[in-house]
C-alpha cells in the first residue's frame, strides 16, 4: 500500500481513519466554541468562566472595573459545579452547573480589590481558586 | 445471506442431539462476513471512534468521573458488557473489535485490509523472547493498573493516560516485534480475557484435526493470499483452548478446507483440557479470585476507611487511618500480598490436603496447579457480580454522558437531564449471591472432573476434591457475607 499505488478500498480505509482521528477533535471543538459564544455573547458585558484550579481557574483571573458603574456579571460553569462568592460585596451567585450560565448584577460603590471566590467545594485545589474583582476610580 | 430453517434445524440437531456443539460458521452470512478481508477493519472502526473519544474526554472533559464519558462508559458499561456478557458468551470478541493494537498491525501489513501477494511485514519483525513467552508480564500489568484502580476509574485524566500509554506501548512493539506480540504476552486485559474465556460457550477450533496433520502448507498460520495467518503466534490444528485465540478470523479466511469451525458448546470446557496448564496461569485465578473480593471489599462495602486508604491522594479524615501515601503503601502492600501471596498459599495447603487425603503420589506442585483452574468460574461470577451494580445503580450516568460527553453542559440527544434512578438496588445483593452461585456450582461440577482426571476410582476423586470443595464453599461464604452480611 504504502510506497505503492492505491486501491480504491485501502484509500476509502485511510479516509474512514482520517475522518475518525482528524474529524472527531475538530468537530468537537468547533461545535464547543460555537456554543460557548452562543451562550455569552448574547449582551456585551463581563464575562468570566469559573474552572477548577487545575483546570485553569477563574477566566479571566483579574477583572478591572469602575466605581459607582452598574456592572453585569455573566459567570460560565465549564467543567464542575461552581459558585461566584465575593464575601466583601456580599455576593453570591449560587451553583452554577457546568455548562450553564449565572449572571448576576451590582454596582461598587468602593475602590479597592476584592477576591472572588468558589462557593462550592470543586475539587482538591479548590481553596486556590481565587480571582480578583478590581474597582477602579 | 439470511438464516434458513435449514439453519435453525441444523443448529437443534447438533447443538441438542449431537456433542453439544454447533458450528456458527455454517450460517452463511456469520461465514462470508468472517471471511470478508473487510471485517476485522469495519468492526475495529466504530470501536476506534469511541476510543478516540475516551481518550479526549479523559483528557480535555469534565474531572468529575460520573459526568466525564471516559468513565462511565470504560469502567461501567465497557466493563460490564467485558466480564458479563462478551468473555461468558463469546470468549475473546473483544479482542476482535480491540482498537489498541491496530495501529501497529496496520504498521506491519503496511495497509488496513487488503493482503499483497508480495506481503513482507514492515518493521524488525523479531522474536518475542522466550523466557517472556507466558502471562506474568499480563499478571504483573493487570497488578500495577488494579492497585491505582480507585483513580483510575475515578479520574478521567487517568483513564485517558492509560488508554494513550496501551496504544502507543502496542504500536512500538509491532515495530519491533512480529504479530501480536503485545496481545499475547503484555496486554493486562489480555491475561483475564484468556484465563475467562476458557469457561466461554464459544471456540474457534477445527473440525478435523487429521486433515491438519496431513496439509503441510499450513496457511492458517503462514498466510496466503487471502489471509495474513494468525497473529496470534497459534496453530489451530493444535488447539484445545480459547486462551490464546483472538477471534481475529485469519484462519478462517485461510483454510483451503474450510475445516475451521465456530462452535457453540456448553460452558468451560476448556478448564478440563489438559494442554497448556502452568504456574502463570494458575497465578492468574488467584489473583483474579482475590481481587473481586478486595474491590467488593473496597468499593461495595460499608468501610470507607478502606477505600481512602486506596486513594492515594486522600488525606484521610478518620482519626485511626494513615495519610495519603502511607496509607496507599499498607493498602497496595495487602493487595499485592494477598493475591500473590496469601491466596496462592492457603490454597497451596488445600492442595496438600487433597494429596494427603487421597494418599496420591501425584506431585503436589501438579495438584496444586491443576486444581487452580477449578477456581475460573467461580472468580469469573464474583466479579459478574461485582459488576452487577455498576451497572444497575449508575445506568444514568451512562445516558447522561452519552448526550454530554465531556461534561460541558451538552444535550446532543436529549439524555442529559436524566435523574439518577438505580435499577432495584434492594434486589442486587441477592442477584449478586445469585451468580456467585451459579459460578460455585460451576466451579465444583468443573473441579470434581480435575479431581477425577488424576484419580481413575470415583471414591479417590471425591477424597482427594473434599478440601478443594471446603476451599470453593468457603470463599463463596465469604463472598455472599460481603454482599448481604
Amino acid at each position: 500500500m504504502w510506497g505503492e499505488k492505491l486501491d480504491r478500498t485501502e484509500l476509502l480505509a485511510i479516509i474512514l481513519v482520517g475522518a475518525i482521528l482528524i474529524g472527531t477533535p475538530l468537530v468537537i471543538y468547533y461545535y464547543q466554541v460555537n456554543r460557548v459564544i452562543k451562550i455569552m455573547n448574547y449582551e456585551k458585558e463581563i464575562e468570566i468562566a469559573a474552572n477548577t484550579f487545575e483546570n485553569g481557574n477563574w477566566f479571566p483571573d483579574k477583572i478591572v472595573v469602575k466605581k459607582g458603574e452598574p456592572i453585569r456579571l455573566i459567570i460560565y460553569g465549564s467543567d464542575v459545579a461552581h459558585s461566584l462568592t465575593i464575601p466583601k460585596l456580599g455576593i453570591d451567585s449560587g451553583i452554577i452547573k457546568p455548562g450553564h450560565i449565572k449572571v448576576i448584577e451590582f454596582i461598587p460603590e468602593e475602590e479597592g480589590i476584592y477576591e472572588i471566590y468558589c462557593g462550592i467545594p470543586c475539587g482538591s485545589f479548590h481553596s486556590f481558586m481565587i480571582g480578583k474583582l478590581i474597582v477602579v476610580r | 445471506m439470511s438464516i434458513k430453517l435449514s439453519q435453525i434445524k441444523g443448529f437443534l440437531n447438533s447443538f441438542l442431539l449431537h456433542k453439544g456443539t454447533f458450528d456458527l460458521l455454517q450460517i452463511d452470512l456469520i461465514k462470508r462476513l468472517v471471511k470478508h478481508r473487510a471485517f476485522q477493519f469495519a468492526v475495529i472502526l466504530p470501536n476506534l471512534f469511541f476510543f478516540w473519544l475516551i481518550i479526549l474526554t479523559g483528557f480535555f472533559g469534565s474531572p468529575v468521573g460520573n459526568m466525564n464519558l471516559s468513565i462511565t462508559f470504560v469502567w461501567m458499561l465497557w466493563w460490564f458488557a467485558l466480564i458479563a456478557l462478551l468473555v461468558p458468551l463469546f470468549s475473546r470478541l473483544w479482542c476482535t473489535i480491540c482498537p489498541i493494537p491496530s495501529f501497529g498491525e496496520w504498521m506491519q501489513r503496511k495497509g488496513f485490509i487488503r493482503k499483497k501477494e508480495d506481503y513482507k511485514p514492515l518493521g524488525f519483525n523479531k522474536s518475542w523472547p522466550v523466557r517472556f513467552r507466558n502471562i506474568w508480564l499480563q499478571n504483573l500489568g493487570f497488578l500495577i493498573l488494579a492497585t491505582f484502580s480507585v483513580l483510575l476509574v475515578t479520574r478521567p485524566i487517568v483513564t485517558g493516560i492509560i488508554l494513550a500509554i496501551l496504544i502507543i506501548l502496542a504500536s512500538v512493539l509491532a515495530i519491533f516485534y512480529a504479530k501480536r506480540v503485545f496481545c499475547r504476552y503484555i496486554c493486562p486485559v489480555g491475561g483475564f480475557l484468556g484465563l475467562f474465556s476458557m469457561f466461554s460457550s464459544i471456540e474457534l477450533r477445527v473440525k478435523k484435526k487429521e486433515l491438519c496433520v496431513h496439509h503441510f502448507s499450513k496457511e492458517c498460520i503462514k498466510g496466503c493470499e487471502t489471509s495474513y495467518g494468525c497473529p496470534w503466534f497459534e496453530y489451530p490444528g493444535s488447539m484445545e483452548r480459547n486462551n490464546f485465540c483472538g477471534l481475529c478470523f485469519e484462519c478462517v479466511k485461510a483454510c483451503p478446507f474450510n475445516n475451521i469451525a465456530l462452535n457453540l458448546r456448553s460452558f468451560g470446557k476448556d478448564i478440563l483440557a489438559k494442554v497448556g496448564r502452568s504456574l502463570d496461569e494458575a497465578w492468574k485465578a488467584f489473583i483474579m479470585l482475590t481481587l473481586a473480593i478486595l474491590y467488593i471489599l473496597v468499593m461495595q462495602g460499608p468501610w470507607g476507611w478502606i477505600r481512602d486508604l486506596a486513594n492515594v491522594f486522600y488525606s484521610p479524615s478518620y482519626g485511626f487511618a494513615l495519610n495519603g501515601i502511607e496509607g496507599f503503601l499498607l493498602y497496595a502492600g495487602l493487595f499485592w500480598g494477598t493475591s500473590l501471596g496469601l491466596t496462592p498459599v492457603t490454597f497451596l495447603g488445600f492442595s496438600y490436603l487433597s494429596k494427603a487425603f487421597s494418599k496420591a503420589s501425584l506431585p503436589l506442585r501438579r495438584l496444586f496447579i491443576d486444581f487452580s483452574y477449578e477456581l475460573i468460574p467461580l472468580a469469573l461470577g464474583a466479579w459478574i457480580a461485582f459488576s452487577i451494580p455498576i451497572i444497575m445503580v449508575n445506568w444514568s450516568y451512562i445516558v447522561n454522558t452519552l448526550s454530554d460527553p465531556f461534561g460541558w453542559g451538552w444535550n446532543l440527544f436529549g439524555t442529559k437531564e436524566i435523574p439518577w434512578t438505580p435499577i432495584t438496588p434492594e434486589f442486587i445483593p441477592y442477584l449478586q449471591v445469585l451468580i456467585v452461585t451459579i459460578g460455585l456450582f460451576y466451579s465444583i461440577k468443573l473441579g470434581f472432573k480435575l479431581s477425577s482426571q488424576h484419580f481413575l476410582e470415583k471414591n479417590l476423586a471425591l477424597r482427594a476434591f473434599i478440601p478443594q470443595l471446603a476451599f470453593l464453599i468457603g470463599t463463596s461464604i465469604l463472598l455472599a457475607w460481603l454482599f448481604v452480611g
